[in-house]
């Protein structure tokens, strides 16, 4: 038996050509249904505005001074009087054009706003996302390469009582542990920037990685479990290959593809759990922006959130989905491919 | 394909609800800490000025409890605004620590008739951008108070307003329809702040946000704003006013909102100070030896504000027995761990500038002085037979103080008969309790820490008029009007103070607000730096330009 | 003719199994926060609102058996209380997400065709948006507290128990006893509700277990924000949201006592629920 060689049988079955009509098809049809969710998901957002019952006018400018120049202002704005679907298409026009209207809290441009609290958000999921990716695949690679002794289970345990831990209660124990007790690592703001800025989101990434990390870790372990069962790696043993040789070319290669599966799913849970962490910590990212505008009704803020968070998780599933047979090609060869 | 389920798990499961509970042992028995007791007798007193500085310094941080959302002085209505602004930003006239006004701006002004005020506009001044001060800025400043499309927040200080011109090369008009001696002493603060005419046209509806910044005439100019951190001045070296050259290089200021973090920064040294310390930290910063607390003047009084007249507490036996239930030097003890003194007055005499002896003992000597008394209380309220009914008090987790005012008036309602109900709102939504009728709905008390912004009651009492904005509970005695309106007619302060004090011994009687006590100013300075004279008058008056090098 | 459910098969198996430490001890963990939620006001020593300034930051002591927090109030009583919400809230978004997704995923799976289709679509919508976004979406419409919350996160968790359904559904509808009772006479509805629902609904309702934990934890995660249970309501993270303050000050009881007790009733009704998924699942279809 032939040792597996993804691409060779990918192009084999297509006929030979690497993008084939195939291929191309399948692309389309993939950009087709995310377009689609994008659209309906933002009707969703932008219509669930019009759930809340009474006058959208006094929805919009609650807790602040419904003088006769807001109201108007308001209603100019949102194009109040126009009727609902052409409200949607001025919203959505505006918002192809990064437009996403004006701040009630801020006097600002909505987009300017999230804007300028975007790098800390990104830094921290970055930061988050390494911690996620290196130490989850570690602890992974450790407990599969020793399965079923007590390295294994040291690790599943750890992974399973860190699951356990809500960001929320990982970040007042780091705060607690860390930056008070210890007074290694400040316990708020996000620093000067640059190399300070990285000191200052150490502990906030942390307690942003934990849940993630036992998905990650548990995924990655199960990957490389089914791998190293299987026959070509057996065969690749038997041959006289290093272990190490073995692992990392046929085991890991092989077992990348459910990794990068889950971590489309990371993305949106990032970015989400980071509005809990940037809140506990005091950072100034677009997460904590979130939260604060919910509060202070600031609704084109909210709006524009979720529908940036939304899509960009539906964007990277979308990725994820598309690259897949390259990824791992038996699922493009067909599932149950051995 | 199947989901296959892992047959060791069990094994697993076992031990990681023990390393689970191990771990959350080890962390609980962490959590104890002893506590030190609290202190119950404090001894304070007022500074008017403190050391000169040394020389200059490079630079310093400054810590606020809030960002500004806004440094357009149209909407610089809050101490987290004003105290950036007032550094940045100058005003026709000029607003000091000790509450007097001088000129500013304007270097002079006259009041030819009753209903004109006259100012003529210094020479000499530029902006931050190096462009001169003209009548011209003055005018277009003034006028965006009156423009519904701007919605100023300090719209009441113009409502009287009939035009705003130049009439001359330096020289701006404002006529009123009537007499009123409360606009031209509010020019010292946000409603009288001049911007240059240029820079308003340019920046439009981003004018004062973090992106249009603003372009003013003060010791320090807007260097740097990062949303949502910090918020950097740097010395404008081109400023008119040589006695207050800023003797720093650069301030930079911070956002905590959580007191603790605020608190510990100041202890720690990573900020070098910060006004309105929270009164339980005051005792660990003096005792921690890294800076001093000062305390200033003040022109804030805490009060319950009834908002809703239509309750039980429209009856003002229920009022006065709700005050006499209320243990206030306790409460002053409690919230502001005894910084503060029980007041009957919704002001305070710092801002009876230039009153007469008479009119003082008027307003403050022989008010009723609603003494703490339970059974007369308790009367009281059988009496209105309001036995039994129900208020709801609406508070915020925004300090320590907030929750321990809840309590002690729900606890006093209860105790003579009463039904009390806390609502608790974010700090966020707290503010619209301030602006938005429809978030008052229900609510029949919440509490405030009211300042003002000129060196005049009436600013206090000319609020509590039938239909003003800020008369939450909808009050109207007519007899008060027309004595608050007759003062404000007044132009020679010693004669309008014995007006206006007639208008406090009537609010003292009719207890549209309930006044709880009143307290000073504290600031903290770290060991870097020293020169600030503490006062409110930090909302107005360039206070960061005094501060230098200890 | 009856017809042996899934479940019954499995439960009739001979039990090989000895009895499950840990499986008891998370039973008993949350049958006895559920027993402290109900005789709440029985149990507990203090009311959970009663301030007394003159024992603030309290340690334990036999007065507070846990100490109190910064408001003096009694940590104990408010950790008792605090169950009250922290279980209410994902028992009603577990239920009422199971039952919703049931029914939908019996329809999508059942009828296919175009109602399928369409049922699909919609689940692809919702899992769209992460679970904990929806809910602060609704809280940015309706307002804090657990209505709007509760009410978007059934939402937001239906999509997976519709799915799951549909996929047993399917795989139930070429089984040879379906067939028989076609045969027979039996209309489609009938033979859906009163024969397919059963063999399906154990499976579904052990995987939904598995939900509580997550949703406890998201639940405790807005009030933490201040967007879910409003202080001073003794709710576990609105607990931890306030004691955040204490923590600089070096006063970490009244953050960790909320945050052992979530953490522990997670790590219980995961314990429990993948038990349950153990004994009563079948073999999960593709």
């Amino acid at each position: 038996m032939a040792l597996a060689d993804p691409a060779g049988r990918t192009a084999a079955r297509s006929g030979g050509a690497w993008v084939g009509t195939a291929t191309l098809r399948r692309v389309g049809g993939k950009l087709g249904a995310l377009a689609l969710t994008l659209f309906l998901a933002s009707l969703l957002v932008f219509f669930s505005r019009f759930l809340v019952p009474g006058d959208p006018v006094s929805f919009l400018l609650r807790g602040r001074k419904p003088s006769p120049e807001a109201v108007a202002q308001v209603t100019e704005q949102y194009g109040l009087d126009l009727p609902p679907w052409q409200q949607y298409l001025n919203w959505i026009a505006g918002v192809l054009h990064g437009d996403f209207g004006r701040s009630l809290q801020y006097r600002q441009d909505v987009s300017t706003v999230i804007g300028e609290r975007l790098p800390v958000t990104l830094g921290l999921v970055l930061m988050a996302g390494l911690m996620i990716a290196i130490v989850g695949i570690a602890a992974g690679i450790v407990a599969a390469l020793n399965r079923g002794r007590v390295l294994d289970r040291a690790v599943l345990i750890g992974l399973t009582v860190l699951g356990a831990i809500p960001s929320f209660v990982g970040a007042i124990v780091l705060i607690a542990i860390f930056a008070v007790q210890l007074g290694w690592f400040p316990s708020f703001g996000s620093g000067e920037g640059g190399l300070d800025t990285a000191y200052h989101l150490v502990l906030p990434s942390i307690a942003l990685a934990i849940v993630f990390v036992v998905l990650v870790g548990k995924v990655t372990r199960s990957s490389m479990v089914d791998q190293l069962d299987r026959e070509h790696v057996e065969v690749a043993t038997s041959r006289g290959l290093k272990r190490a040789t073995v692992v990392r070319r046929h085991v890991f290669r092989n077992a990348i593809g459910p990794i990068l599966t889950v971590s489309g799913l990371l993305v949106a849970g990032l970015l989400v759990a980071s509005s809990i962490v940037e809140a506990a910590f005091g950072l100034a990212g677009v997460g904590s922006l979130l939260v604060q505008s919910v509060d202070r009704l600031d609704f084109p803020v909210v709006q524009a959130i979720v529908l940036l968070v939304v899509a960009a998780f539906v964007v990277v599933n979308a990725i994820v989905d598309l690259l897949e047979p390259w990824i791992d090609p038996r699922s493009a060869a067909g599932a149950g491919a051995r | 394909m199947t989901t296959p389920r892992l047959p060791a798990r069990r094994r697993f499961r076992r031990t990681t609800a023990i390393v689970a509970g191990g771990l959350g042992a080890v962390l609980a028995l962490a959590g104890c800490t002893p506590e030190p007791s609290p202190d119950t007798d404090v001894e304070w007193e007022l500074t008017a000025t403190t050391d000169a500085p040394s020389g200059d310094i490079d630079s310093y941080t400054w810590v606020s409890y809030a960002e500004p959302f806004s440094l357009d002085y149209a909407y610089a209505f809050d101490y987290s605004d004003n105290q950036v602004l007032a550094n940045v930003c100058e005003s026709l006239l000029r607003l000091n620590p000790d509450y007097t006004l001088s000129p500013g701006l304007a270097e002079s002004y006259e009041h030819p008739t009753p209903t004109t005020w006259v100012y003529t506009i210094r020479d000499g001044v530029t902006f931050h951008d190096g462009t001169p001060l003209t009548a011209a800025d003055v005018v277009a400043s003034m006028s965006r108070h009156l423009d519904p499309a701007v919605g100023s927040s300090w719209y009441s200080v113009y409502q009287n307003v009939v035009s705003i011109e130049q009439t001359g090369d330096r020289e701006v008009t404002v006529t009123e329809a009537i007499p009123d001696s409360q606009f031209n002493l509010a020019m010292g603060g946000s409603a009288g702040v001049v911007e240059s005419a240029a820079t308003l046209e340019a920046a439009g509806a981003d004018y004062g946000n973090s992106s249009g910044g603003v372009n003013c005439t003060g010791p320090f100019s807007l260097e740097e704003w990062k949303s949502g951190e910090s918020i950097t001045l740097a010395r404008y070296d081109d400023y008119w006013d040589d006695s207050l050259r800023a003797k720093s290089g650069e301030v930079e200021f911070l956002f905590m909102n959580d007191a603790t973090a605020r608190v510990n920064a100041l202890k720690s040294g990573e900020v070098d100070g910060g006004w309105m310390i929270p009164f339980d930290a005051i005792g660990q910063l003096e005792a921690s030896g890294v800076g001093d607390v000062y305390f200033g003047l003040s022109t804030a009084v805490s009060s319950l504000i009834v908002s809703n007249l239509d309750g039980p507490l429209g009856d003002l036996r229920v009022r006065q027995a709700l005050l006499m239930a209320l243990d206030r030097q306790g409460i002053v003890d409690a919230a502001a761990k005894g910084y503060g003194d029980v007041t009957n007055a919704l002001t305070t005499e710092s801002v009876w500038v230039g009153a007469s002896d008479a009119a003082l003992d008027s307003a403050f000597e022989g008010l009723e002085e609603y003494p703490y008394d339970l059974e007369e209380a308790k009367r009281l309220v059988e009496e209105a037979g309001a036995t039994g009914e129900e208020i709801t008090f609406a508070t915020a987790p925004i300090g320590s103080d907030f929750n321990i005012i809840a309590q002690a008036t729900a606890a006093a309602a209860e105790s003579i008969g009463l039904k009390a109900t806390i609502e608790t709102v974010t700090p966020n939504a707290y503010t619209a309790l301030f602006s938005d009728p429809s978030a008052r709905e229900g609510i029949d008390l919440f509490y405030t820490v009211w300042y003002l912004s000129s060196p005049d009651p009436l600013e206090m009492y000319s609020v509590l008029r039938t239909g003003e904005f800020s008369n939450y509970g909808e009050w109207s005695d007519p007899e008060f009007d027309q004595v608050v309106n007759e003062a404000i007619a007044i132009d020679d302060p010693a004669a309008r103070s014995e007006k206006t004090a007639e208008a406090q011994r009537i609010a003292n009687e009719q207890l549209p607000w309930l006044p709880l006590f009143a307290g000073p100013m504290p600031v903290f300075m770290g060991e870097r730096i020293t020169g600030v004279s503490p006062s409110i008058a930090f909302l107005y008056y360039p206070w960061a330009a005094t501060i230098g090098a200890r | 003719m009856t017809t042996p459910t899934l479940a019954v098969e499995v439960l009739r198996a001979p039990r090989a199994r000895r009895a499950n430490t840990t499986f008891l001890v998370s039973v008993g963990i949350v049958a006895v926060m559920t027993l402290a939620a109900i005789l709440a006001p029985l149990i507990a020593p203090y009311p959970p609102d009663q301030v007394d300034l003159g024992a603030v930051h309290a340690g334990p002591s036999a007065a507070h058996w846990l100490g109190t927090d910064a408001l003096g109030r009694d940590l104990l009583s408010r950790l008792i209380y605090g169950a009250r919400t922290a279980l209410l809230g994902p028992l009603l978004v577990v239920l009422s997400s199971t039952v919703l997704g049931i029914l939908l995923g019996l329809l999508a799976g059942w009828r296919g065709g175009w109602l399928d289709a369409v049922l699909g679509r919609i689940f692809d919508v919702v899992f769209a948006f992460p679970s904990l976004l929806i809910a602060i979406m609704a809280v940015a419409l309706f307002g804090k507290g657990l209505v709007a919350p509760v009410i978007a996160m059934s939402i937001a968790y239906m999509p997976f128990v519709a799915r799951l359904t549909r996929s047993l559904v399917t795989a139930e509808r070429s089984r040879p006893y379906v067939a028989a009772y076609r045969v027979q006479g039996f209309g489609g509805g009938w033979i859906a509700f009163r024969r397919v629902l059963p063999n399906v609904t154990p499976i579904v309702g052990a995987q939904s277990t598995l939900n509580f934990g997550y949703v406890l934890a998201e639940l405790a995660a807005l009030s933490f924000l201040g967007l879910g249970v409003q202080a001073p309501t003794a709710d576990w993270g609105a607990m931890i949201n306030e004691a955040q303050a204490g923590l600089i000050g070096g006063y970490f009881l009244p953050a960790l006592v909320p945050a052992v007790a979530v953490v522990v009733v997670v790590v219980a009704v995961n314990v429990i629920g993948e038990e349950l998924s153990d004994r009563i699942g079948g073999e999960i279809p593709a």
